[in-house]
């Protein structure tokens, strides 16, 4: 069984058997088993893209149509027009935006261990020799994370890579992540994240060299995201379409899972306005509700999802509904994040957990009609 | 012989070109890359997974049999094999994970080989490739 997070279910499947869950997997995946960390850690990151990413959103809300109408009445439905673009690639850059969304998802799950530990790892289970990491293979990189994304990335290591080639390293590491995210609340994301990236340069100030990316990656936040709809508003198009939008107008509001996260997503920005992190966010839009904000804070935490501090809030508040191993055996999200422990919300935790296991069980619940219906659709 | 494609993953190909060509078959044209299509996206959704590669070559039918009856021994990395004999061009595409099964679609249909049944399945991919022969000689 490969790893993979399956839209139709929200369900993450790892390869390999089951393990004791450890919440130090996605809060410190460097520090605790990082093979499973870095494959649970980049699944989830899937999980908030397809909550915050529109276009995701939608690509989920098709394949559940798809699954509904046959449960309904029986006809097999073929992948639709969102499937179809998921795979096209923009001529410009020759990535579609499936690369996309797992490029970033790779480039998050490399940038939260970092190139030393990757490297070590590595070396120690024999996927590089020593000396490899001296140099790039194709010759093409000089900076230490670029050669380690060229021997280990993989296939999604090659997105950011050709990004870089194409706009140069600097720009790409500093616009890549918040440009994939906007590219993604569009209805064509190869198009529009090639339109991003060629302009933001011009429009916001890059940093220095050695410069602190997260703190980049948050102050710039809200520029990028005012550039990308405007770029966005000039090709017709209204608005950035963000994920929940997506969720509380079609059909996903009747899929358990999708509608729970919904309501998460919801409570999140809640409780981020509670909290005032962001300051900023509320001076800029004085006539915004709060509800309107909080939203839009949430946007910002889960465009830089794998940024610690982010991923520590949408560990706790939004964890990934079910992770199922080879073996069949599940974590569920109060199993992974554990947040029973904590005595202040200990009362209204346990209040959920009932609900939560009947998410937990939808998520496999789909998967398994989900494969029914494949079968029936394919023939195997 | 027949001409087939290969799909399969890109560390794969090396030593799939080598040994196709040690049993006496052919290269037609060198590696590409392969991107799935809709219907096949649901088989490749692995972060971990290598870039898949496509090529072309002839080999005899007993060779693509001694191919597909190897995943079915392959324990380090489980994988099937989608053979599609349904269009104009012989294809056979990797599977990762699905427990080593061989699936084999032709104008008849699908027909699914699990692993378990791997004594009788090596008669069984015999007889489903034998007919492929004349469709697909070169």
């Amino acid at each position: 069984m490969p790893s993979r997070f399956q839209p139709v279910s929200a369900l993450i499947e790892v390869e390999g058997e089951w393990e004791p869950p450890n919440p130090l997997i996605l809060t410190a995946p460097g520090q605790y088993s990082p093979r499973i960390s870095r494959t649970v850690l980049h699944e989830t990151a899937h999980y908030w893209q397809y909550l915050s990413e529109g276009f995701l959103t939608l690509l989920a809300e098709e394949e559940w149509g798809r699954l509904v109408v046959f449960e309904r009445t029986g006809a097999k439905c073929p992948p639709g027009p969102i499937r179809h673009e998921f795979l096209r690639p923009d001529p410009t850059l020759g990535i579609s935006p499936q690369d996309l969304h797992e490029g970033v998802a790779r480039w998050w799950e490399f940038m939260s261990q970092g190139p030393q530990r990757l490297i070590a790892e590595a070396l120690a289970d024999g996927r590089l020799r020593e000396g490899a990491v001296q140099s790039s293979p194709s010759g093409k990189h000089t900076n230490s994370f670029d050669i380690v994304m060229e021997l280990l990335g993989g296939i999604y290591g090659k997105v950011y890579l050709e990004v870089a080639e194409q706009y140069g390293p600097r720009i790409t590491i500093a616009f890549f992540a918040l440009c994939s995210h906007f590219a993604l609340q569009t209805r064509h994301p190869a198009y529009f994240f090639n339109q991003f990236i060629q302009l933001a340069p011009n429009e916001i100030e890059l940093p220095p060299a050695g410069f602190n990316l997260e703190m980049f990656l948050k102050n710039s936040f809200l520029k990028v995201r005012n550039l990308c709809l405007q770029i966005v508003r000039r090709a017709g198009e209204d608005k950035l379409l963000m994920g929940g939008a997506v969720i509380k107008s079609g059909l996903l509001l009747e899929h358990p899972v999708y509608r729970w996260s919904f309501h998460r997503l919801n409570y999140l920005a809640k409780i981020l306005v509670d909290i005032k992190d962001f300051p900023e966010f509320a001076s800029l839009f004085p006539n915004a509700s709060d509800h309107s904000v909080g939203i839009l804070m949430l946007d910002g935490l889960l465009a830089c999802p794998i940024d610690p501090p982010n991923r520590g809030v949408l560990s706790a508040w939004l964890p990934p509904p079910c992770v199922r191993f080879s073996d069949g055996k599940t974590w569920d999200f109060r199993q992974i994040c554990n947040r029973e422990l904590v005595p202040q919300i200990k009362e209204k935790e346990w209040a959920l957990t009932l609900e939560r296991r009947r998410i937990t069980e939808s998520c496999i619940d789909i998967r398994e009609r989900w494969a029914h219906f494949l079968h029936e659709y394919r023939g195997y | 012989m027949v001409e087939f494609e290969w799909v399969l993953a890109e560390g794969q190909a090396s030593n799939a070109k080598d040994e196709l060509v040690r049993s006496g078959g052919t290269i037609v044209s060198d590696v590409t890359t392969y991107k799935p299509g809709p219907d096949e996206l649901d088989d490749y959704g692995d972060s971990q997974l290598e870039p898949l590669v496509v090529f072309t070559g002839t080999a005899a039918v007993a060779y693509l049999i001694s191919v597909l009856v190897k995943a079915w021994k392959d324990i380090k990395y489980p994988h099937g094999y989608f053979v599609d004999a349904s269009g104009e061009k012989l294809r056979i595409r990797i599977l990762p994970g699905r427990g080593g099964a061989i699936v084999v679609k032709d104008k008849s249909g699908i027909k699914t080989i699990p692993q378990e049944k791997r004594v009788q399945g090596e008669n069984l991919l015999q007889s489903l490739l034998s007919k492929l022969v004349e469709r697909y000689a070169k």
